[in-house]
């Protein structure tokens, strides 16, 4: 027995080694003065990250992708919210289909629906911005948006909305004070997949981006410059640990509430007791 | 003085015809249960009453208003969920002041009224709680609190007692009907439990197949039962085919196998003579003894079965291979299997069914 653990426990830290220490580099190539990724490290330097609070450009980049990243997680977000009540709780005809039309963009190919959307937009006459970039990616995300809000509109007992309908609301009021509390953690959990997805997706924005670059469209077209590239890692680095920050920020807050509820309940308990 | 008309209501499902046809009319300030097996239509019946669905054909009218086509939270009922549906994200006020936003009342009435519900469906001290605090007894007052601040006119209750255990059932059942005396309002209460219905109920109606068996009280219902449906579902019943021998205006009389010839009262529709016809009697209408008295039969015992307060016997008679069931309060005797014993009856208590 003793020895599965073991050996178990060396494939947990070869696998997550393997998943990390690639992403490591980045904030370590980083502080490297060379312009090259090689070792030995040549020495410690700042000058990367004076140069990404310099570089205008990127700004510009990583604001445009702040940007599209909110408007497709809210966007994909609401029609998410809309199609997975439709679907979750009306009786209709050719729901299938229709769910099954929605979740393709999931199979297809990303340069498929890249080119796609590249061709209907030129010839519909409309021109490439960031907001066609932010239309495809909306493309992108509804059905993950979707797939998360039906599992939790599925997960909660309907009588709960026909309570409220008993208790004089209509269903307007009935979905602020009943549905939407109850699967609020849903809708955030679909606003940070989508606003993740899109902050990161590269093929649709490539094509679309035209004159306005997302940040991995930036990112890539800095490839060609290696003198410009530590300035990108220096900016990975920042974007890397503000992703940390929130994940860490995410779980204290849920920590906490798990801690609370659990007081709750054994103080509940004990009240019994007594 | 009818509180509420159900006017030959119909709903469909497709194919399933959920309610057929059905015609009730409950009194003002009554108890009234609807009875029947999982998939009798009861439940689709409240549901109609509260708006969930609408009927496809006939109406229904609530204290003299026609309730076709007004959505449930115009309606003057309030209903008690079989799950409870109680707000995960709210507190135990906050869920019995649900129906309040619109009442106009100060924020100092609403306390007031969530006291006083609280304090009605004996839950006082729990406000703060949230629902994965409470127990399923507690859960249960919560959704009743919740309906009952509404003061509606009419209380819906959907199986509200079936998930609880049975000795916090029976003492739910007292105090749901002690509740429903104090404050005086119509209660419509969907069981499939036939003790529960009988031990509360004003009224009641059996239901079958969407369709309605049987309307009548409690003691109606057990003792005068029309159709074998309902003499089967309501408790334990010795069904019995007999000819009709001869019939007075008051009494048929009428040849069943082991009791020989009866004269039974003649209720139901009319029978003609050498008809066959569906005579019943409940086991504890029976007695049975070890020596024979006046008027009663020699019996062969089969088997017993102990239940505690009482035992049932399972007879048959020396000529005949079909069993009755008699029921009696516990004596000391235990007669074994194959012993012959005697059994006895009042007349009054064969019931011919109409069907």
């Amino acid at each position: 027995m003793k020895n599965t653990s073991r050996s178990l426990l060396v494939y947990a830290f070869i696998y997550l080694g393997f998943l990390y220490i690639p992403v490591l580099f980045l904030p370590l190539f980083s502080f490297n003065n060379s312009m090259y990724f090689s070792f030995p490290l040549s020495g410690f330097t700042f000058e990367w990250y004076r140069e990404m609070f310099r570089n205008e450009a990127m700004h510009q980049s990583l604001f445009n992708s702040i940007r599209v990243g909110g408007f497709v997680a809210l966007f994909s977000t609401i029609l998410g919210i809309f199609g997975a009540k439709a679907i979750t709780r009306y009786r209709m005809r050719g729901k299938k289909p229709v769910l099954a039309i929605i979740m393709l963009p999931l199979v297809i190919p990303e340069i498929i629906v890249a080119v796609a959307l590249l061709i209907f937009i030129l010839q519909a006459g409309g021109s490439l911005s960031l907001l066609s970039v932010a239309l495809g990616h909306v493309l992108l995300c509804v059905p993950f948006s979707i797939a998360v809000l039906i599992s939790r509109f599925e997960g909660f007992d309907q009588s709960m909305e026909e309570a409220s309908a008993d208790l004089g609301e209509n269903s307007w009021w009935t979905f602020w004070r009943v549905t939407f509390p109850v699967v609020l953690p849903g809708i955030v959990a679909s606003l940070l997949l989508c606003f993740t997805i899109s902050f990161d997706e590269f093929i649709v924005a490539y094509f679309l981006s035209g004159t306005e670059p997302t940040l991995p469209v930036y990112m890539w077209n800095q490839l060609r410059f290696p003198k410009l590239l530590p300035g990108v890692l220096a900016l990975g680095a920042c974007i890397l640990l503000a992703s940390f920050i929130v994940i860490a920020f995410a779980e204290w807050i849920r920590q906490r509430n798990n801690n609370m509820a659990l007081r709750q309940s054994l103080a509940s308990m004990t009240s019994k007791i007594r | 003085m009818d509180h509420i008309k159900i006017l030959s209501v119909s709903k469909c499902f497709g194919e399933v015809i959920a309610v057929n046809d059905v015609s009730i009319n409950i009194k003002k300030g009554e108890f009234f249960s609807l009875l029947g097996p999982s998939g009798c239509g009861k439940t689709t019946l409240l549901r109609l009453l509260a708006g969930f669905e609408m009927p496809d054909k006939g109406e229904i009218i609530i204290d003299g208003i026609e309730m076709n086509g007004v959505p449930p939270h115009q309606r003057p009922t309030n209903m008690v969920f079989q799950s409870y549906a109680i707000f995960p994200h709210l507190d135990v006020t906050a869920n019995v002041a649900y129906g309040l936003r619109k009442s106009g009342l100060s924020k100092a009435q609403i306390t007031q009224r969530v006291t006083e519900a609280l304090e009605l469906v004996k839950l006082s001290g729990y406000e703060a709680r949230k629902s994965n605090e409470l127990s399923g007894g507690q859960r249960q007052r919560v959704a009743l609190a919740r309906a009952l601040i509404m003061r509606p006119k009419v209380l819906l209750l959907d199986e509200p007692l079936g998930a609880l255990d049975k000795k916090l059932r029976e003492e739910m059942q007292i105090e749901l009907r002690t509740l429903q005396e104090q404050i005086g309002i119509t209660f419509v209460f969907v069981t499939h439990d036939q003790e529960e219905a009988l031990t509360m109920s004003d009224r009641m109606a059996v239901m079958g197949d969407g369709i309605i068996q049987q309307v009548g009280t409690p003691r109606e219902i057990y003792e005068q039962p029309v159709s074998r449906t309902v003499a089967t579902f309501i408790g334990n019943i010795n069904l019995l085919e007999g000819i009709v021998l001869s019939r007075s205006s008051a009494a048929l009389s009428v040849e069943l196998p082991i009791f020989g010839k009866v004269e039974i009262r003649n209720s139901g529709p009319g029978r003609a003579v050498g008809e066959t016809v569906s005579c019943v009697i409940r086991p504890e209408n029976l007695s049975i003894g070890a020596s024979p008295t006046d008027s009663s039969i020699g019996v062969i015992l089969q088997r017993s079965a102990y239940f505690g307060k009482s035992t049932y016997f399972i007879v048959r008679a020396e000529d005949s291979s079909i069993e009755i069931t008699v029921s009696m309060q516990n004596s000391r005797v235990a007669p074994q299997a194959g012993s012959h014993l005697w059994i006895s009856w009042d007349s009054s208590d064969l019931v011919i069914l109409d069907e």
